[in-house]
């Protein structure tokens, strides 16, 4: 099986090629065909590997292929080697299931598109940049991964290349992340500086013994890690990624990409063991995200956005576990999250795909009725995501707040973290049914009755003509249901060798339990049946000033705009009119040009065709002649 | 005063100025080209007396230099003067057949 470990990401790569180069050619149907069996495939070899990894002696057995040597100069070596842990191969499995899933998905959504094939190519590379990130089993090889991804996020999220708004949303994802890369690279660098190799397995083993150098790693690997999944100060970008196609949203930005970050600490655990400052630092960033973020999606009617500040959100979730240590909670979450957060986006896009793509929720509303699958399964990803009682993202949040509250091995809980992730859970849960009761529940917003049509103001497509999607968009959705539902039983933790202390478990899920059926009772209550409450609230001043600070996202995108953006624009026009235009094409270009022309000038007068000026030109040279060889032999 | 070399030398610096002059400034061709035979018999001038002077200084019979070596130069720059002259005359005919004029301004083709 050993032998085989290169397919995983070799066939979505071979999928891009085919899709990507010959793509046009194809019938819509065999580009869809090529572009679901690659990532298909890949999980098969992914079911194969990992079932042999289960079976090893020990849970670090591993299957490991190396393909060939990357980088040699004198001690300096990276081979493009593979490996298959517990921990990569749930990774894999995620990736391409969920990708699987996803690609099936999209063959429906994205019918009729002209850039059907580019899309399946551009998916396909996506698939294969993250393969190799996860199996990755030195860290250059994980950054070639790493900036695989962005490019493929980059691409598609400017995948409707014509509007302008897309387009930049690409730019300012790529940008953002690239802050974050160089966070990355320099940690790569000092990770060559303290410990001269640049595989995995060596740096961990080699861990303990460099706790200096382990926190300037660290930090600075973790700023890469807020660049990718979009945690404070760098989240800015998937927000405004939504721009790109709803089945993007929902692998990119939701259940892979936006998780390396979550990943690279997983995978040099014993590394970040080492520097408990900096875990410190991500606990407290991941909380503080959590919450900030989560505050955001209070007032956004647009579906995706809520979506996406939900995902900051859970990252943010995901990133306090791992700062307590407990990095295998962390992942734990990721594979829930991977589910009821793809199973809502695409559910999301089942909404939008109906609505003939409409996403203000203000005109939406009282959709069960009309899309009973969509609403089911949406409920499911929903209860999911709030914490509800035995669904999968109750047991993975809980396990979080639990470590979170009473610490693990060598750290100790923080309570004030503790708390803040349970205040944000109780929003989580009342945003997330607050969008459930905007779209599904309630009455129709989108169109007036027929009486109504001259005073009503709403925009939207008449209820009628809303239909269920397609089969291709709603069996994904089934399977990922199932999966958030059983999902929380699969105990990954323990797969991945953490073994946690339980006392106060039983309490903590209680606990859990409460908050999130309260978050969903009130958001239900008050979208439903007391909407009174709120608009007071809204009148009210402290209302009011929370509620623009919710919407203006709390000014982080107009402070980068001012302190960043702004002086980095007044730096381009600078260098663009002074630089390139007046020094360069003026001064030096037409400089040089005329400095020619009017040496031109000058000497033209040496040849005017009167043969005495050639005559005294004579004498002055014969003179000259004269005087030097004077001048020499008297000297 | 006796006949120094010096006041040889000033004649001759003075006939070749006048000629240089008359090469430079003058717009008849013809009277160019005598410059130019000016500027000749002056630089012949200047060998004679150098020839003339050098008798006189000890040791000249030594280095071989004789009265006779500058007259031998100046007999073999008088013919091809005079060999010159006649190509530079068959030259004005064939311009003047061209321009149809004698003044050297006029015969430019470069504008300037």
């Amino acid at each position: 099986m050993d032998r085989w470990i290169f397919l995983i990401p070799l066939l979505p790569f071979l999928g891009f090629l085919v899709n990507g180069l010959l793509g046009r050619r194809l019938s819509d149907r065999a580009v869809a065909i090529i572009g679901c069996a690659a990532p298909a495939g890949a999980f098969a070899v992914a079911v194969a590997a990992f079932a042999q990894v289960l079976q090893g002696e020990s849970s670090t057995h591993s299957l490991s292929q190396e393909l060939w040597t990357w980088i040699e100069a004198g001690k300096l070596k990276v081979s493009f080697a593979l490996t298959i842990d517990r921990l990569s191969g749930i990774m894999c499995l995620v990736v391409t299931g969920v990708g699987s899933l996803i690609h099936v998905y999209s063959t429906g959504y994205m019918k009729g598109d002209s850039g059907y094939a580019r899309f399946f190519a551009y998916l396909n590379l996506f698939m294969a940049a993250m393969l190799v990130l996860v199996t990755a089993d030195n860290i250059v090889l994980m950054f070639l991964g790493w900036e695989g991804v962005g490019l493929c996020s980059y691409l598609l999220i400017g995948f409707w290349y014509k509007g302008l708004a897309n387009c930049s949303a690409g730019i300012k994802a790529f940008v953002v992340n690239r802050i974050g890369d160089l966070g990355f690279l320099l940690g790569i660098f000092a990770i060559w500086a303290a410990f001269g190799t640049f595989e995995f397995k060596a740096i961990n083993d080699a861990a303990g013994s460099a706790e200096g150098a382990a926190f300037w790693i660290c930090l600075l690997l973790f700023i890469g890690a807020c660049g990718k999944s979009a945690q404070i100060p760098l989240y800015v970008w998937l927000p405004d990624a939504m721009a790109g196609p709803t089945p993007v949203s929902a692998l990119i930005h939701a259940a892979t990409m936006v998780t390396s970050g979550v990943y690279l600490l997983a995978r040099l655990g014993p590394l970040f063991d080492a520097a408990p400052g900096v875990l410190a630092i991500v606990a407290t960033i991941g909380a503080l995200t959590a919450l900030l973020a989560a505050l955001i999606a209070f007032s956004q009617n647009d579906i995706k956005k809520v979506l996406a500040y939900s995902t900051v959100s859970q990252l943010g979730y995901m990133f306090l576990a791992a700062g307590m240590g407990a990095y295998s909670v962390a992942i734990f979450h990721l594979v829930t999250h991977a589910f009821f957060k793809a199973l809502l986006f695409l559910g999301a896009g089942a909404v939008i795909h109906s609505l003939h793509h409409e996403q203000d929720m203000r005109q939406m509303g009282g959709l069960r009725h009309r899309l009973p699958w969509t609403f089911a399964l949406f409920l499911i990803g929903a209860l999911a995501l709030s914490g509800f009682p035995l669904t999968a993202g109750f047991f993975s949040k809980d396990e979080i707040l639990h470590v979170a509250h009473s610490g693990l091995g060598t750290v100790d809980g923080r309570t004030i973290l503790w708390i803040i992730g349970l205040i944000t859970a109780l929003f989580t849960a009342f945003y997330t049914f607050r969008q459930v009761a905007l779209v599904f529940l309630g009455s129709y917003r989108g169109a007036p009755e027929p009486q109504a049509a001259e005073e009503s103001a709403a925009l939207g497509l008449e209820l009628e003509k809303v239909e269920e999607s397609p089969l291709s968009m709603r069996v994904p959705l089934l399977a990922l249901a199932g999966l958030s539902l059983a999902g929380g039983f699969l105990a990954i933790p323990h797969f991945l060798g953490l073994e946690i202390p339980e006392d106060g478990k039983l309490a903590g899920l209680i606990i859990g339990g409460i908050v999130s059926l309260a978050g969903i009772g009130a958001a239900l209550a008050i979208y439903l049946r007391f909407p009174s409450i709120l608009e007071r609230f809204l009148a009210s001043p402290p209302g009011k000033r929370i509620y623009r600070l919710s919407t203006k996202k709390f000014y982080v995108d107009d402070i980068y705009q001012a302190l960043i953006v702004r002086p980095l624009n007044s730096l381009a026009e600078l260098s663009f009119y002074v630089v390139d235009r007046l020094i360069i094409d003026i001064l030096l270009v037409h400089g040089s040009s005329f400095a020619v022309g009017a040496i031109g000038h000058l000497l033209r007068r040496l040849q005017d065709g009167r043969t005495p000026t050639y005559a005294a030109w004579f004498l002055l040279g014969a003179i000259v002649v004269l005087g030097m060889t004077l001048w020499m032999a008297g000297g | 005063m006796s006949l120094s070399l010096d006041l040889c030398l000033y004649l001759c610096t003075a006939i070749f100025s006048i000629g240089v002059y008359g090469v430079l400034s003058r717009q008849n061709i013809i009277v160019i080209l005598m410059s130019l035979e000016l500027m000749l018999n002056g630089v012949n001038l200047a060998i004679i007396s150098f020839g003339r002077y050098f008798i006189t200084v000890e040791g000249a019979e030594l280095s071989g230099v004789g009265a006779s070596t500058s007259q031998v130069f100046v007999i073999i720059v008088l013919a091809i003067a005079a060999a010159e002259a006649a190509v530079g005359l068959a030259i004005l005919l064939a311009v003047y057949r061209r321009w149809r004029s004698t003044r050297v301004s006029d015969m430019r083709l470069l504008k300037g």
